[in-house]
C-alpha cells in the first residue's frame, strides 16, 4: 500500500466522525522505485490531504516533507520529487491502520490493507 | 490411427524424402552453402507472388544448379541459390520479376524433368532480407539455429540429458507395450497415449486416474525418481510423431504438474529448441536419451520440436562443420510427471498459471467455442423465426378479437362501457423480440419487490436508522450475499482471476474518457485486469474477496514477479467503502451490482459510488441482463426466489446449494399476477421468459454455476467441501455464512458452485441510478450480455 492510497482512505465505522487519517502502525516499510512523472503528481496533487500525507510519510521513516506547500511548489523539481518519493514508493507492507477516533486497528498484510467491517460495525 | 504426416512437399528444410532404412539415419555433413541456402528464403509471409521461387523434387548435388538453369533460363536471367548437397532435392531461383516468377511456376510446377523421380514443386519464396527490409526497415538476416549435442552447451538451469538411459532392449520393449495399447487418441498431427492421469489438451487439465502405468515403463519410472531432482511419478504420456512432424512451444502446464519433468526419446532423434524471450537453444535429442527438465528449464522455459524432416546439429568433433541429421520414420516419445494436486507455488509467477500467467485459451478451446457460439446463431435464427411467427399469430387474434368487439359492441347498447376482459394485463401478449424487452413481466416484477420498498427508501437517506424488522431483511441479505457470493470467490479465485483477461472495449472506452493523472477507484476489482490500461491513472482497486485481492496484488511487484502498475488493492465491501467523500475522479464497477441481493442494497452500493466521485467524475457500472444473447445458458441456470420472508428464502438457499442439480423453483410462488394467459402456448425465448416470469423467475434472481475443474489447485478442498453436503448447508444458517457447499459433477469433471445473480432488466439500472440524489445518468447502453450505466456526479 502507498501513501497515496492511504490518503483517501478514512475508517468507514458507522457513526464514526473523525475517521481521517488512519494512523499507520509500520512493522515492515519496502521502498521501490518507480517512474518519476512530474504530470502525474501536478494533476494528482488538488487530491491529496497534505497534512495527512506528512504525517503517514513520517510514519513511514520519511520525514523531509515540507510542513506546507503551495501550488508554486510544483514547478520545483527537488519537491516534486520528494513528493514522488512519499506518494508513490513507499510501501507499507505490513503493520496496522488505525482509526483515530475507535482505535480500531485494520491489518495491513503483504501490501494489501484489511478494510472489511464487522458485522456491528456496519 | 496415426495422423497423416504434414510437411511433405511443403516442408521448406532440405534432406528429408526417401530415407526410410534403419530407425536412425546416419547424419550428413553439410555444407556452408547449405546453411546459407536454408537461411536466406522462407515462405512468403504475405502469400504475395514474389521474384523468388523454392523449386522442389529437383536433381541433387552437383547435377542441381545445371538443370535448375536450363529449366529456368526461358523466363529471364536466373539466379540459383543451390545447396550443390546429395541431401537435398530443394533449390531457390531468382528470376527478374514477379512475372517471370510466375510463368515459370506455371509451366513447371507438377511436370517431371527427364530423370526425375517425382514432379516438381515450386512455390513463392521470400527472400529473408527483403522481407525485414519491408517490415522493420533494416535487414536482419536469421542465422540459422545450431542444435547442441550436450546439454551443458545449453546455458539453462535445470535442463540436463542422459544418453543410454534405456538399453536397446528395453527400448524395443517400451515400443511393443507402446503398440500394444488400444487407447491411442489421435491429435492433430500426433497420437498420444496417458497412464495414471488422461491430460485433456483443451483445459490443461487433468481426468480421473485410470490406465495405470504398465509394467516395462514403471521399471524405467523408479530409475528416474532415483534422479537427484526427480519427483515420484505417477503420470506417463507417450507421443507418437510421424517424420516431419513436431510439437508447437509450449511450458508444461504449472498447475497440472509439479517440480522435473522427464522425458525419454525412443525411435528416432530429434531436435527440441527451448526459448525464452528472445533467447533460444537447441539441442539434440538422440534415440533412448533422457531429458530432464527442472527449475528454471521447466517454469521458463519454452520447449518445442519444429516441424521439419532433418535437422542441423553441430558436428560431433570440435570444430567440424555442422551435420544434417534426418529425422526418423518413427520417434515416441515417453514423457514422465508427477501429477500436482495442489496449486504451483513456483518462484517464477510470471510464467505460473496458479499465480500470474494466465492461461490463453487452447486452440481447441477457440475451436469449441465457435462451434458453440454457430450453434446458438443458429438458434437465435430458429427462435426470431418462431417469435415472428407467434407475432404474426397474435396480431391475427388480435383482429379477430377487434372484430368480435365491433359486432358485441353494435348488438350492446350504445351506452356499454368498454368490456375490459380483452384489454390490458390478462390478455395474451405479443411475444418480445429478441433480445427480449422483459416488458411482459414488468407486473409481476413490481408485485415481487413492493415488499422491500421501505428499504429503498431507508437507502436514498442513510442516515435514517433501519427499522427493527428492515434491518433484520437487510442483515439476511447481507449472509446470504456472504455466503453466496463472497465465500464463492474466495474458493475459487486462482480459478476465476485465471478466466478473467480479455479488456473489455466499452471498459477501455470509458477509461480513455478519463483526464490525466485521474484517480479512478475500480470497486470489484478482481484479478485487476483493468490496472495499468492507462498509465497516466492510478487505480485504487478493492474487492470484497480476499483471494481475489491477493491475485490482483500481485500484478503491482515490480518486474520480474508482477508488472509493476500504478494502482493498489484493498480487501473492501462496496457496501461500505474505505475512501473518503469525493476523493475519485472516476469508478469503475464492473459485474459487482448484479451480485446483490435486494434493490435497497443496490441502491445503497450506488450510493457508495456516488459518495467516492467528485463532483463532475464518473462511474461506469455494468451489470448482467436479463437479455442474454444464449437464452438457453439462462434457462440452464437456476431460478431462486427471494420472497419478502427471507428465512424461507434462506432455507431455500441452502437447499438450492446442497441439491443444486435440478433448475425446479425453490420457493412458493411470489407473482401471482399478471401470468400470461396459456393460451398462446409459443416455445420461443420471449414467451418462455414470460411464462416463467408469472411463477418463480420474476424476481431475476439466479443460481449461476462456477465449475472448478477436477485439475485445478482449489478443487481439492471445494470438494472435501461437496462431500459433506446438505448438512454443511444446513450448519451454514446457523453461524456465521460458510461458504455455500458445492457440488461434485463427476461428467464436467468439476467442483460446482452455485453464485447468487441477480439479472436485470432494461431500463433497470437506470432506474436505479435515478433514485440517487445526486446521480445523472449520462450514457446507457446494452453491450454483450451486459447492462451498462455511466453516471456523473452533478
Amino acid at each position: 500500500m502507498r501513501l497515496l492510497c492511504h490518503n483517501m482512505l478514512q475508517c468507514h465505522i458507522k457513526g464514526v466522525v473523525n475517521g481521517y487519517p488512519l494512523k499507520i502502525e509500520a512493522e515492515k516499510v519496502e521502498t521501490r522505485e518507480t517512474d518519476y512523472e512530474p504530470d502525474f503528481l501536478r494533476h494528482i496533487f488538488p487530491r491529496i490531504q497534505w497534512d495527512a500525507l506528512r504525517e503517514a510519510a513520517a510514519a513511514m521513516g520519511v520525514d523531509d516533507l515540507p510542513e506546507s506547500v503551495s501550488e508554486e511548489m510544483l514547478e520545483d523539481e527537488s519537491f516534486l520529487k520528494q513528493f514522488h518519493h512519499a506518494l508513490l514508493e513507499v510501501h507499507l507492507e505490513q503493520g496496522a491502520l488505525v482509526c483515530p477516533e475507535t482505535g480500531r486497528k485494520f491489518v495491513v498484510s503483504d501490501g494489501i490493507p484489511n478494510l472489511l467491517l464487522r458485522e456491528d460495525e456496519c | 490411427m496415426l495422423c497423416s504426416a504434414s510437411g511433405g512437399a511443403e516442408s521448406w528444410m532440405p534432406g528429408g524424402g526417401a530415407e526410410t532404412g534403419g530407425s536412425w539415419c546416419a547424419p550428413q555433413l553439410v555444407s556452408h552453402d547449405l546453411l546459407r541456402l536454408m537461411s536466406d528464403f522462407k515462405r512468403p509471409s504475405s502469400g504475395l507472388p514474389s521474384r523468388h521461387l523454392m523449386v522442389g523434387n529437383c536433381a541433387a548435388g552437383a547435377a542441381q544448379e545445371g538443370q535448375i538453369r536450363q529449366l529456368m533460363t526461358p523466363y529471364g536471367t536466373v539466379i540459383v541459390t543451390a545447396a550443390g548437397s546429395d541431401l537435398t532435392r530443394r533449390c531457390f531461383v531468382t528470376l527478374p520479376t514477379e512475372a517471370a516468377a510466375a510463368a515459370a511456376m506455371a509451366a513447371l510446377n507438377g511436370t517431371m524433368p527427364p530423370g526425375a523421380d517425382g514432379p516438381l514443386v515450386i512455390r513463392f519464396a521470400e527472400r529473408r532480407e527483403e522481407a525485414g527490409a519491408q517490415q522493420h526497415g533494416a535487414a536482419q538476416p536469421q542465422a540459422p539455429l545450431v542444435a547442441a549435442r550436450s546439454a551443458s552447451d545449453c546455458p539453462i538451469p535445470g535442463l540436463s540429458l542422459r544418453f543410454n538411459f534405456v538399453s536397446p532392449g528395453e527400448e524395443a520393449a517400451l515400443l511393443a507395450m507402446a503398440d500394444a495399447q488400444p487407447h491411442w487418441h489421435p491429435l492433430a498431427k500426433r497420437r498420444v497415449l496417458h497412464f495414471g492421469r488422461v491430460f485433456d489438451y483443451e483445459s490443461r487439465g487433468l481426468g480421473p486416474p485410470q490406465h495405470p502405468i504398465p509394467a516395462a515403463a514403471a521399471a524405467i519410472a523408479a530409475r528416474i525418481e532415483a534422479l537427484p531432482g526427480c519427483v515420484p511419478i505417477d503420470q506417463l504420456t507417450v507421443n507418437e510423431y510421424a517424420p516431419g512432424v513436431g510439437i508447437s512451444p509450449h511450458v508444461e502446464t504449472h498447475s497440472a504438474f509439479t517440480g522435473a519433468i522427464a522425458s525419454l526419446s525412443l525411435g528416432g532423434p530429434a531436435v527440441m529448441v527451448l526459448r525464452r524471450e528472445a533467447v533460444q537453444h537447441a539441442l539434440l535429442l538422440p534415440p533412448r536419451s533422457l531429458l530432464v527438465l527442472a527449475g528454471e528449464a521447466r517454469y521458463c522455459w519454452q520447449h518445442y520440436i519444429p516441424h521439419r524432416k532433418s535437422d542441423l546439429v553441430v558436428g560431433e568433433q570440435p570444430g567440424a562443420a555442422a551435420q544434417l541429421v534426418p529425422r526418423a520414420p518413427r520417434r515416441v516419445s515417453f514423457t514422465f510427471r508427477q501429477v500436482r494436486g495442489h496449486a504451483c507455488d513456483c518462484a517464477h509467477p510470471q510464467y505460473c498459471d496458479s499465480q500470474l500467467a494466465q492461461l490463453e485459451p487452447t486452440r481447441m478451446a477457440l475451436q469449441r467455442m465457435e462451434a458453440d457460439q454457430q450453434q446458438v446463431q443458429r438458434q437465435q435464427q430458429v427462435q426470431e423465426q418462431e417469435q415472428e411467427q407467434e407475432r404474426e399469430q397474435w396480431q391475427g387474434q388480435q383482429r379477430e378479437q377487434q372484430q368480435g368487439q365491433q359486432a358485441a359492441a353494435t348488438a350492446a347498447a350504445p351506452s356499454a362501457a368498454p368490456t375490459s376482459s380483452n384489454t390490458g394485463d390478462t390478455g395474451p401478449r405479443p411475444p418480445s423480440s429478441s433480445p427480449p424487452s422483459g416488458a411482459c413481466n414488468k407486473q409481476s416484477r413490481a408485485h415481487v419487490h413492493e415488499p422491500v420498498h421501505g428499504l429503498v427508501e431507508a437507502a436514498v437517506t442513510p442516515d435514517q436508522p433501519l427499522g427493527d424488522q428492515e434491518s433484520r431483511q437487510d442483515r439476511q441479505l447481507a449472509a446470504l450475499e456472504s455466503q453466496f457470493v463472497h465465500s464463492i470467490y474466495n474458493a475459487i479465485a486462482p480459478h476465476f482471476a485465471a478466466t478473467r483477461f480479455a479488456v473489455w472495449p466499452k471498459v477501455r472506452a470509458f477509461l480513455e474518457g478519463l483526464p490525466p493523472g485521474a484517480l479512478l477507484a475500480d470497486v470489484g476489482c478482481g484479478n485487476g485486469k483493468y490496472f495499468g490500461v492507462r498509465r497516466d491513472v492510478f487505480v485504487l482497486g478493492s474487492d470484497r474477496s480476499e483471494g481475489l485481492a491477493k491475485v490482483a496484488a500481485r500484478r503491482l511487484r515490480p518486474p520480474p514477479a508482477g508488472e509493476g502498475l500504478r494502482a493498489d488493492v484493498a480487501v473492501a465491501d462496496g457496501m461500505a467503502l474505505p475512501y473518503r467523500a469525493a476523493s475519485c475522479d472516476g469508478v469503475l464497477c464492473i459485474a459487482v451490482l448484479h451480485h446483490i441481493a435486494s434493490p435497497a442494497r443496490r441502491l445503497a452500493l450506488l450510493a457508495q459510488l456516488l459518495r467516492i466521485l467528485r463532483p463532475g467524475g464518473r462511474a461506469l457500472v455494468t451489470v448482467w441482463a436479463t437479455e442474454q444473447q444464449n437464452m438457453r445458458k439462462v434457462r440452464s441456470w437456476q431460478p431462486v426466489s427471494l420472497c419478502d420472508d427471507n428465512s424461507a428464502a434462506q432455507d431455500s438457499l441452502a437447499d438450492g446449494a446442497a441439491t443444486a442439480a435440478a433448475a425446479a423453483p425453490l420457493a412458493a410462488d411470489v407473482g401471482t399476477g399478471g401470468a400470461p394467459g396459456s393460451s398462446s402456448g409459443g416455445q420461443g425465448a420471449g414467451q418462455a421468459s414470460a411464462a416463467d416470469a408469472g411463477s418463480t423467475v420474476a424476481s431475476g434472481d439466479y443460481f449461476v454455476p462456477w465449475h472448478l475443474p477436477f485439475h485445478r489447485a482449489e478443487a481439492a478442498a471445494a470438494a472435501r467441501e461437496a462431500g459433506h453436503g446438505r448438512q454443511h448447508a444446513a450448519a451454514c444458517k446457523a453461524d456465521a455464512p460458510a461458504p455455500a457447499a458445492p457440488r461434485l459433477d463427476s461428467q464436467k469433471g468439476a467442483v460446482v458452485y452455485q453464485r447468487y445473480y441477480h439479472l436485470f432488466e432494461e431500463g433497470e439500472l437506470d432506474s436505479l441510478v435515478r433514485r440517487l440524489p445526486g446521480a445523472a445518468v449520462v450514457d446507457s447502453f446494452y453491450d454483450k450480455d451486459n447492462w451498462c450505466c455511466v453516471m456523473e456526479r452533478v
